[in-house]
C-alpha cells in the first residue's frame, strides 16, 4: 500500500507529458514506417517517371520521426 | 485490339529497361492514336494530364499494352490543405500565449513544436500521396482507375474499352469552370459498372479520346481483328 502510495506521489506533470510524448512518437513512428511501405507498394503498382523522389521524402519522412523520438528518450 | 504490331510497345519489363537501346515498337492502332492525339501535357512527376506518357507503366499492363492518357486531378484541388498546411506551420510561435505550455522546461517546449511539426509534415504527406497515388490511366485496351482513398484503403479497378457503354462529361461550379477541370463518368459492363475520373484537366478531350477509341474497338471488331 505505501509503495502504490510512493508510486502516485511519484507521478508529475512532467513525467505524465514526458511519457504522452514518447507514446505519440512511437504511434507516429509507426505510422511514418507504413507510410514508407505503401509508397513502396504504391510505385510497384505504377511506376512514373523520377518517381523516387516521392520514395526519398517517404523515408525522410520517417528518418524524421526516429530522429525525434530519439531524441525525446535522451533529452527529455 | 488490332494484333498486327508494328512492335513491342512501353510494357512493365521493357520500360524499366528504359534507356537501354532497346528499339520500341508498337501496334498500329496506338501509332494511329498517337498521330491522332499528339502530345499533350508534360511529362514530369507531378504532372496531372499527360498523353503518351514515356516512363509511366503499371503492375497490371500486359506486353504490348501502351499508356495513351496518364491523369490526375487537377493541381488545383490541393489547394485547401496547402493552406492549412500553411496556417499550422504558423501556430508553433503562438503557443508561448498559452500558460500550460510556458510552464514546460524549455527542452520540453522545443520538443513539443519539433513533434508538431512532425505531424504538419506528416499530414503534408499523407496529403500530397493521396493526390499523387490517384491516378486514371488509359490505355490502348482499357481503362484503369487506381483509387488511394488513404494510407490503408486503396483500390485498382480496370475496365476493356470495348466494354464502355456509356460517357458523361460533367463540369459544373465556377472553380471547375475557371481551372478548366471536371469529371468523366464512364459506365460500363465490367465488374465495376462505373468508373469516376473525377476532377481531371481537360474532361472533355478525356471523353472525346475515350469515343474516338470506342469506334476503332469497334471497327476493329468489324474488321475481324480483335484478338
Amino acid at each position: 500500500m505505501d509503495a502504490l502510495i510512493v508510486f502516485f506521489e511519484s507521478i508529475t506533470l512532467l513525467g505524465i507529458t514526458r511519457w504522452l510524448m514518447t507514446i505519440f512518437l512511437v504511434v507516429y513512428t509507426i505510422f511514418a514506417y507504413l507510410m514508407m511501405r505503401q509508397v513502396k507498394i504504391m510505385i510497384k503498382a505504377v511506376s512514373m517517371k523520377d518517381d523516387y523522389i516521392i520514395k526519398i521524402f517517404s523515408i525522410g519522412h520517417f528518418a524524421f520521426a526516429m530522429i525525434v523520438l530519439i531524441m525525446t528518450i535522451l533529452i527529455l | 485490339m488490332a494484333e498486327v504490331y508494328k512492335a513491342n510497345p512501353t510494357s512493365h519489363k521493357a520500360t524499366k529497361g528504359r534507356g537501354k537501346s532497346k528499339k520500341k515498337r508498337e501496334r498500329k492502332s496506338v501509332t494511329h492514336l498517337r498521330k491522332e492525339v499528339g502530345k499533350m501535357g508534360r511529362d514530369s512527376l507531378f504532372t496531372s494530364f499527360s498523353s503518351f506518357p514515356s516512363q509511366v507503366c503499371f503492375e497490371t499492363q500486359e506486353k504490348g499494352e501502351a499508356v495513351v492518357l496518364f491523369m490526375r486531378q487537377h493541381p488545383v484541388v490541393n489547394l485547401p490543405w496547402i493552406i492549412m498546411t500553411v496556417f499550422l506551420l504558423t501556430i508553433p510561435p503562438l503557443f508561448e500565449y498559452f500558460p500550460p505550455y510556458m510552464m514546460l522546461p524549455t527542452n520540453y517546449q522545443w520538443m513539443m513544436s519539433l513533434i508538431f511539426y512532425l505531424f504538419v509534415v506528416g499530414v503534408m504527406l499523407a496529403k500530397s500521396m493521396a493526390w499523387f497515388f490517384n491516378i486514371y490511366i488509359v490505355t490502348d485496351e482499357r481503362v484503369v482507375d487506381v483509387d488511394f482513398v488513404n494510407l490503408f484503403y486503396r483500390v485498382i479497378s480496370t475496365a476493356k474499352i470495348e466494354e464502355i457503354q456509356d460517357l458523361s462529361i460533367i463540369q459544373s461550379g465556377v472553380w471547375e469552370t475557371f481551372f478548366g477541370y471536371g469529371k468523366v463518368e464512364i459506365q460500363t459492363a465490367a465488374e465495376v459498372t462505373q468508373f469516376e475520373f473525377d476532377r481531371v484537366p481537360h474532361p472533355d478531350k478525356v471523353g472525346s479520346l475515350l469515343n474516338q477509341m470506342i469506334d476503332m474497338e469497334e471497327q476493329e471488331k468489324l474488321e475481324g481483328r480483335v484478338k
